[in-house]
């Protein structure tokens, strides 16, 4: 970050560059100033807050996500056996015992798909909140210094943006190694730039207004025109988007588990579950249709939870049926 | 409309050599000496040195870099570590397989995609909407080896009409290729076409609200040709974006796909680099990658233009 500057409001105007977004989308969530400051924000949140929990599918959503957040949270205090342990029943059917039966090692079903949940909502969950970190971070600095720096991070950002993330995801994964840490890494680097394009295109819409000119008159610095004016116009659309890469995330570290790019035994997340299960599809489909099932089911949430989110959060003009930023997984 | 496409191809150029930069650069981070890798625990210092010289290792990373660079440019891509073959005359052997796989695939996409967000964009709110909106968000939460596990139990164990995996080419047996292709090739047709229903109903949700829609009807024009030639045009722009999306997105599909359905592909040749951390193997397959999404978003381009004389240049 710059240093502050010593005084005089004009040359600091100055500095925002000239140039005018170009293929960005204008602006979206509430652009407004923040002068009112904290009251006028709390608001705003209790009013989306109410407007989110009107719609059915969203509070159905939100009530998986929770439901199975908290079996991921207490796996190792609720589940009836433990991460490694194995009975002499092997592919058991369902029973009072084994409430989704057993793998053909003797593992409890259920108890699998609890671990499971807690090893792939953590690795979707710390995957996207590095790439919002790191992307909120690059799109400041590109949005607010402009010129060269922007040029050199954008060029970097569209590279990324134009791989499939999947595979970026992958190739990084293989050329650090296969690990849940790497799987992390790597789903951040694919997501990255889908948050660094959305901050960047809020600062360069902010950047417009009276009020952030105003702010820069009086002698604000950068760090307060970021805090008080850019993120509370750029954290709706960044909420809404981190939803739905959370999806994505769940999906694609199930991919690379399922793949065995991801976690290592006696590990396991959704997808290698899957994985073990796909091997004896033939005789225990259950093994398969279980992890599957949570995948599709937790995602399909945090879809519909970001989906809702950005109805609730729409001006009663713009469009509702978009997406927040194109380019998915 | 050449100038264009001049235009962009000049530009995917520097795009094409900071990916192949960026993947050099990650490769430098790659854990553990690869010439210690490839030559195995027990080999002695001469073999490893060998090792070093056949993969070309031995210079610092930027003149490597620049002499890749170099051999890419004609064509050759170096040498797997794992196999010791040329990484071009693989690509090249194993490309239809992929092809054939992303163009059937995209070919269902678009045919289960674009009746679906028809039916729905006319008829916004109904009862037929709101069940094919439940089955696309569905299609759009399903993960790809979950589908093709089901798929397979369902088509190929318990009834035995298609086979489980496997490849035919083309030239030896239309029908078998076609029998062997077609569960690959729907599994990775699920997530596209439940894009393309998705971005289709919302775009003719759009359109079919415009004047000219309404003075076209008004004029006694038929449903079929307002909607077919006025409507549909109109709301083709965004379903062109996600078809140029998903070529880049079906090779990484196609990662996945291949290893289930044992299809010696790209995909699986690129699972294998990984697996092996075989960095020539990567570097070519990103390369190609890359070369695949620039001329994907190319033709989209072209498309565009086509489908829209707005956006033509003057």
């Amino acid at each position: 970050m710059r240093e502050r500057p010593s005084a005089g409001g004009a040359s600091e105007a100055r500095r925002w560059p000239a140039t005018q977004p170009k293929s960005d989308r204008g602006p979206s969530g509430p652009l407004r100033s923040s002068k009112s400051g904290k009251q006028a924000s709390d608001s705003y949140v209790r009013r989306t807050g109410a407007r989110l929990l009107r719609r059915p599918s969203a509070v159905v959503g939100l009530a998986v996500v929770a439901v199975f957040g908290l079996a991921g949270l207490l796996a190792p205090v609720v589940s009836p056996y433990g991460l490694a342990e194995t009975s002499s029943e092997f592919r058991a059917g369902p029973s009072p015992d084994h409430w989704l039966g057993t793998d053909m090692i003797g593992k409890d079903t259920f108890s699998q798909l609890l671990f499971g949940l807690r090893t792939s909502l953590w690795a979707s969950l710390v995957a996207v909140t590095l790439a919002v970190v790191v992307g909120t971070a690059i799109g400041l600095c590109s949005g607010y210094f402009g010129g060269r720096t922007d040029q050199v991070l954008m060029r970097m950002v569209d590279a990324i943006l134009s791989f499939p993330g999947l595979l970026t995801a992958m190739v990084v994964v293989g050329l650090l190694g296969p690990s849940v840490l790497n799987a992390m890494i790597g789903l951040s680097v694919a997501f990255m730039p889908l948050f660094a394009r959305l901050v960047r295109g809020q600062v360069l819409a902010v950047r417009e207004e009276n009020y952030v000119k105003a702010a820069l008159v009086v002698g604000a610095g950068p760090g307060r025109i970021i805090r008080r004016h850019v993120l509370p116009n750029v954290a709706p659309s960044l909420v809404v988007q981190a939803f739905m890469t959370l999806g994505f995330a769940l999906l694609a570290e199930g991919a690379l588990a399922f793949l065995g790019l991801s976690v290592r035994p006696p590990e396991t997340s959704l997808g290698s579950m899957l994985r073990r299960g796909f091997g004896a599809v033939n005789e225990t489909p259950r093994l398969v249709l279980v992890p599957g099932l949570a995948i599709t089911v937790l995602t399909l949430a945090f879809n519909t939870v970001a989906d809702g989110l950005r109805d609730a959060m729409a001006r009663p003009t713009a469009a509702t049926d978009r997406d927040p930023v194109e380019g998915r997984l | 409309m050449v100038r264009v496409a001049v235009g962009r191809l000049a530009s995917a150029v520097p795009l094409i050599l900071l990916i192949t930069l960026g993947t050099f650069v990650l490769g430098q981070l790659m854990p553990g000496d690869q010439a210690y890798a490839v030559a195995g625990p027990d080999a002695s210092s001469e073999e490893v040195a060998q090792v070093r010289r056949d993969l070309d290792l031995e210079d610092p990373p930027p003149i490597r870099y620049a002499r890749w660079l170099g051999d890419a440019a004609q064509g050759d891509l170096g040498v797997s570590a794992a196999t010791r073959r040329p990484v071009a005359e693989e690509l090249g052997r194993r490309w239809p397989v992929t092809a054939s796989l992303g163009i059937v695939a995209l070919s269902l996409s678009l045919a289960l995609g674009i009746p679906i967000g028809v039916a729905q964009g006319l008829r916004p709110g109904s009862w037929l909407d709101r069940a094919l909106l439940a089955l696309v968000s569905v299609g759009l939460a399903a993960p790809a080896f979950w589908l093709a596990t089901l798929l397979v139990y369902l088509l190929a164990v318990q009834r035995r009409w298609l086979p489980a995996l496997g490849y035919v080419e083309f030239g030896e047996s239309p029908a078998e290729w076609a029998r062997h292709i077609l569960m690959p090739a729907l599994t990775l047709a699920v997530v596209g076409a439940a894009e393309i229903a998705r971005q289709l109903r919302a775009a003719l949700v759009g359109v079919m609200q415009q004047d000219h829609i309404r003075a076209a009807t008004a004029r006694g024009l038929s449903p079929r040709v307002v909607v077919g030639k006025h409507a549909l045009r109109n709301a083709s722009l965004p379903v062109l974006t996600i078809v140029g999306l998903r070529i880049g997105q079906l090779l990484a599909g196609a990662v996945v796909v291949e290893e289930m359905f044992e299809l010696h592909g790209l995909g699986s040749y690129t699972l294998d680099a990984i697996l092996n951390q075989d960095f020539a193997v990567v570097q070519g397959v990103v390369l190609l990658t890359a070369v695949v999404v620039v001329a994907a978003n190319l033709l989209v381009d072209v498309l565009y233009f086509w489908a829209n004389p707005k956006a033509r240049p003057a």
